[in-house]
This record gives C-alpha cells, structure tokens and sequence, in this order.
C-alpha cells in the first residue's frame, strides 16, 4: 500500500487533528461506489456475462481489499499478523476455489 | 471508577491507537481477527452451499425472476456508507472526541437499521412471489446464505447501540477504546460479505449465471 507511511504519521499525532485519515478514508470510499456503480451497470447494460464476471469479481476483491486495508486498518503498524493471517487464509480459499472449479 | 489497565510502553502508545495501548487491548483486537477468520470459515461454506444448490429450483422461481437491480443498489448503498461512517466515528474516537463518536456510531446503527428494512421488505415481497424458505434448494440456500448475513448486520446494530449507551456513561477510555474498535472491525466485516453477496448472488443470478 502506497500510502502507508502517510498513515502512520497521522496516527501518531493524536491530539492533532487527523484530517489526512478522513480524507484517504473518503477518497477509499469514493472508489468504492465507483466500483459498485461500475459493476451494477455492467449488468444492467446486460453485457455478454463471459467479460461481466470475471470483471466483477475482481471488482469485488478489489473493493473487499479497500475495506481491509484503509477501513478495518490492516495497513497501520502493528497489523502485520492479521494481515498474514487474513491474506494466507484467502490465498488457501482461493486454491480450493481454483482446484474445485478445474476438477473434471 | 474502572479498574486502571495494564499500559504498553509509551512510544508505542503513541504510534498506535487508543485501542492497543493496553495489553488487553491488543489481546482483543488479536482475538477479534482469529474470529472474523472463523467467520470466513463460516461464509464460505454458506457461499459454496448456495453455488452447488442454486440452480435446483424445482418449478419455483429461479434468480433472474426474482431479483431486481434497484433494490439491491440502494441496500448496497446503505450498508457501504454505513461502513465509512464506521471508520471515521473510530477517526473520531482517536482523536478523543466523544460527541462526534457517538454522532458517528449512531448514523451507522440508523444506516444498518435501512438496510435491514430494505431486506425486510425484500423478503416479503418474494414469499409473496411464492418464493419461501423451503421452496427449492435454490431457494433455501438463499434465505440461509443472505438471511445469516441480515443476521450478522442486526446483531452488529444491536451491539453497537449497546456500545453507545457505555460511552455516553464512561466516556472514551483505555478500556472502552478496544471494544469499540472490534466492533467497528464486525462491522466492515459485514460489509466485506455483502460486497460478495450482491456480487455472487445478485448480480451474477440477474445474469442468469
């Protein structure tokens, strides 16, 4: 994550202000909606479904992603086990799911 | 008066939240995660249910019939704005602003309270379709799968209605400071298995996938 240094100046200085987190927050939170408004229209659009799902499941993980590391603060110091915690549990969800899908 | 917890040296005090500056604290927010892992667990399995059983709808009515675009569009919006109003009541609380924490806490629980109504109706309207819980195995792999879910936001809006009615008693202290942010980390969590929802099982059943 490219603006975690930002994040950690603005989380040691707390008494002042943290104008810099609500505005990355807003910002995460803008993407969000693009994402979503993004993927909804791609189906109401009724688009050919072989470009629509694997273009909106990955706007979801990008999305989940947000929500992850700016939201719940897995980009902040002292998060690096929930964070291996988390992404090795995905990693393993996704081997099941690609195992699964490609199995005969 | 609370009993003073136990505090991890001041540097890291300072870096950090108010949340992690006990060891209790950062016991539970470690904690919180193990759990939220079991969570997944526990979705995942609910996801794959409903992807193994959703097109066995016996004569009932399948998923391009039922759902509707707009009415999914405005609960996600509910549930995704409710998550940033989360996050920066937690900005708030950092800071040791009490009033705007609670302001903050409460327009989530009212998000999440639209959000339930917008399932409420949701759900009437489809057993109304003759759409019930044990219709077909599309149907109950459904109400399982999304219902849990609705589960999960009332219990999140139940808790946090609790939380507010403690830190308008005792104020933002060391020892409040954790349960708030575990309960703000559920709340993403909700939000992070709605985005699948209405991705796996909205979107891609108006698809018809």
């Amino acid at each position: 994550m490219s603006n975690m240094p930002t994040e950690s100046q603005h989380a040691r200085g707390q008494t002042e202000p943290s104008h810099g987190a609500v505005r990355t927050h807003v910002i995460s939170f803008a993407i969000m909606i693009v994402l979503t408004v993004v993927a909804f229209v791609m189906v109401g659009a009724g688009m050919a479904p072989w470009i629509v799902v694997p273009v909106i499941l990955a706007l979801a993980v990008i999305q989940v992603g947000l929500q992850l590391y700016d939201f719940m603060h897995l980009n902040q110091r002292g998060h690096s086990f929930p964070a291996f915690f988390i992404t090795s549990g995905a990693l393993l969800g996704l081997i099941f799911i690609v195992v699964l899908v490609l199995w005969p | 008066m609370e009993a003073q917890p136990r505090l991890v040296n001041a540097a890291d005090r300072m870096e950090l939240g108010l949340e992690t500056s006990t060891l209790e604290g950062r016991n539970k927010v470690l904690g919180f995660w193990v759990f939220l892992g079991g969570e997944c667990a526990l979705f995942a399995s609910l996801f794959a249910t409903y992807l193994t059983l959703r097109g066995q709808t016996l004569n009932g009515p399948t998923a391009k019939e039922l759902f509707h675009l707009p009415l999914v569009g405005v609960a996600t919006l509910f549930l995704l704005t409710s998550s940033l109003t989360g996050v920066l009541g937690i900005n708030a609380m950092h800071q040791g602003r009490r009033r705007s924490l609670l302001r903050w806490l409460g327009v989530t629980v009212l998000l999440g309270l639209a959000f339930l109504a917008v399932q409420v109706v949701e759900f009437i309207t489809y057993v109304g379709e003759g759409f019930g819980f044990s219709t077909s195995a599309f149907s109950s792999a459904f109400y399982a799968l999304v219902g849990f879910h609705g589960g999960h936001v009332a219990f999140g809006v139940i808790w946090i209605s609790i939380l507010m009615l403690q830190l308008k008693k005792s104020g933002i202290t060391a020892r409040k400071a954790p349960k708030v942010f575990i309960a703000s980390l559920y709340w993403h969590f909700v939000d992070v298995v709605w985005v699948f929802i209405f991705t796996v099982v909205y979107l891609m059943g108006i698809m018809g996938i």
